[in-house]
């Protein structure tokens, strides 16, 4: 097994909630890592390729790669003496419906850093994608140089143009749930600004790779593609459910507020919500 | 010039300009009958030193109509069974017990053999192995070999999902594909998928194993008991007692003990044995967690964890497979 590496403090580690500049301890040596996979061919998509191989404590990186098996055998390897000699427990879980497999680093429960790794494109809903999009996402990757201590680190990031569709797809996807996606939209048209080869390029695997989805009738965003009776009362239900039971909570409180109240116990804080409740 | 380094591709060196080949596998069988049974440990032994041979499983069968049991095993023959009554005839007096020995053949050496109504494709790897099984334990009379065999093996892969399927296992050869989970390695075939697994270090007192009891006789019902690893007939052969490991096989073997093991492959693995050492960085001990008792039950890999234990470890690494 190889040698232990010690924490790292790092300054200016960008934090994937607030998206602002932090002071973090990181656990895993991912310079390790992706050594280790330098041979194999993947791509890191998502995640924040640009501050590689730092990583903020409980983020994920997202990874395309031909072999979801024989990376996650790499990913493994890799966890073992973490695994030996500094308590980290790694979680392994196959998603029910799509090739993609998570893989959690954590330590005291905490999740430190999650592998989520994907053996084909996820299922989007606003755009039908052509699944060679996945192929030649991973064959168009480029190489990022990382100097370390004086040593070179490769790791493997979408191409130029590979780039600026992944951020349209995933403007595209979810810029009604998150508003925030839209600085995709802005990053891409300052890129296409810029450089107009870029531009092309983008358009031309934009419609190659991409189409509308014209089939079937536009359906919001977590609502299933095919509607049957069920599907429309299960929410329903759910919500009457939920009213009902906050009604009985209601009244059970003022049951309990008259009854106290009765017994000479009832606060004048009590004696407010009575009349709320009653 | 070696092969280019091209996993499907024949692994062998081959000299400038000869033509690539590429491998095929499948699953076949080994049956051995009743008279040959007496020779079973040297027939594995042959089998094992098949390079490209894996023993999958080992599973004995006692048929109460032997006669429709030879029926069964050459039903699927590539000749007329009328052919094959006076070939067969023997084995209506040899004992009704047979061992099945269902391997994966990693090179397939297909060739076209006999003629006529007899004319088929068979393996000759496997052919070549047969014919040596036979040479070596069919009876002989006069100092001759007779053509009493003590083993068959299948000609192809519907052969094999055919028995298996006789046998009670009605996804055929499915159930010889590998199960837990794809990025684990070294997982028998009889361990079911698994869609989730933890990795955790935990202290070796609380990995336990479940063994058959020891009083427990071949043909009474099966009981068993949670022992520590100390306590295994594994740990105990490695500890030099290598005779309680051979009975526990040789009383269970393609019973419920259906993996191919002997007590010299034991020792063999224990000499260099380096635990999640490259490139099995992942054939980590299959275990489950028992809430009730806080302890981790192996499921797999009773061997690795019984080598780390005569290896003095305190802690090993296991996989934990979800309660689902």
């Amino acid at each position: 097994m190889r040698s232990w590496p010690s924490h790292r403090r790092l300054d200016g580690v960008v934090d994937p909630m607030t998206r602002e500049r932090v002071s973090i301890e990181r656990r895993l040596d991912l310079e390790a890592f992706f050594s280790r996979v330098k041979a194999d061919p993947y791509v890191v998509v998502r995640g924040d390729p640009d501050s590689l191989p730092d990583y903020a404590p409980g983020s994920d990186l997202d990874i395309f790669c031909y072999d979801k098996e024989a990376f996650g055998r790499q990913v493994l390897a890799f966890a073992n003496p973490y695994v030996e000699r500094a308590g980290c427990e790694v979680r392994v879980r196959d998603s029910a419906s799509t090739n993609q497999t998570h893989i959690d680093l954590l330590w005291d429960g905490n999740l430190e850093l999650r592998f989520d790794l994907y053996g084909e494109f996820p299922a989007y809903r606003r755009c039908n994608i052509n699944p060679a999009l996945f192929l030649s996402v991973i064959e168009h990757a480029e190489s990022r140089e990382v100097k370390i201590e004086g040593a070179s680190l490769s790791i493997q990031v979408p191409g130029a143009v590979d780039d600026l569709l992944l951020r349209y797809i995933e403007y595209i996807e979810y810029y009604e749930e998150r508003p925030d996606k839209v600085r995709h939209l802005e990053y891409i048209l300052a890129v296409v600004d810029r450089l107009p080869e870029a531009r092309i390029g983008f358009l031309e695997k934009l419609h190659r790779y991409t189409s509308l989805p014209t089939s079937t009738p536009y359906v919001p965003s977590g609502a299933p593609a095919d509607p049957t009776l069920e599907d429309y009362l299960r929410p329903r239900l759910r919500r009457w459910k939920r009213r009902a039971k906050a009604i009985a909570s209601w009244l059970l409180r003022g049951l309990t507020l008259v009854r106290r109240r009765r017994q000479g116990k009832a606060l004048s804080g009590d004696v407010d919500r009575i009349g709320q409740v009653l | 010039m070696s092969a280019p380094a091209l996993g499907f591709l024949t692994g062998e060196p081959h000299a400038s300009g000869e033509t690539l080949r590429l491998k095929k596998s499948r699953f076949d069988y080994f049956l051995i009958w009743g008279h040959g049974i007496p020779h079973l440990e040297e027939i594995l032994e042959a089998i094992r030193r098949e390079r490209d041979l894996e023993i999958l499983t080992i599973l004995r069968h006692r048929p109460r109509n032997l006669g429709k049991f030879v029926r069964v095993v050459y039903s699927c023959d590539y000749a007329p069974f009328e052919h094959l009554e006076s070939k067969t005839r023997y084995l209506l007096s040899v004992p009704a017990e047979a061992v099945f020995v269902f391997v994966r053949n990693r090179d397939v050496q297909d060739e076209i053999c006999g003629d006529g109504a007899h004319r088929h494709l068979e393996c000759m790897r496997i052919k070549a192995l047969k014919e040596s099984i036979r040479d070596a334990f069919n009876p002989r009379r006069e100092s001759v070999r007779s053509e009493d065999h003590v083993v068959h093996a299948s000609d192809n892969t519907l052969q094999t999902d055919r028995i298996l399927k006789y046998l009670g296992y009605r996804e055929g050869i499915e159930f010889l594909r590998s199960g837990g989970h794809s990025m684990l390695d070294q997982i028998p075939h009889h361990i079911p998928s698994m869609r989730s697994f933890a990795v955790r270090r935990i202290t070796m007192s609380k990995l336990v194993c479940k063994l058959l009891k020891k009083n427990c006789d071949r043909d009474a019902p099966l009981r068993f008991e949670i022992r520590s690893i100390n306590e295994s007939p594994h740990f105990e052969c490695l500890e030099g007692n290598n005779q309680i490991y051979d009975d526990y096989y040789e009383r269970l073997r393609g019973l419920v003990l259906t993996d191919d093991h002997c007590a010299e492959n034991l020792l063999r693995l224990a000499e260099q044995f380096e635990y999640l050492a490259p490139p099995h960085e992942t054939a980590y001990i299959l275990s489950r967690y028992v809430p009730e008792s806080d302890q981790y039950l192996v499921i797999d890999g009773l061997h690795r964890a019984s080598i780390l234990a005569s290896q003095g470890a305190t802690d090993a690494i296991v996989a934990v497979a979800s309660a689902t």
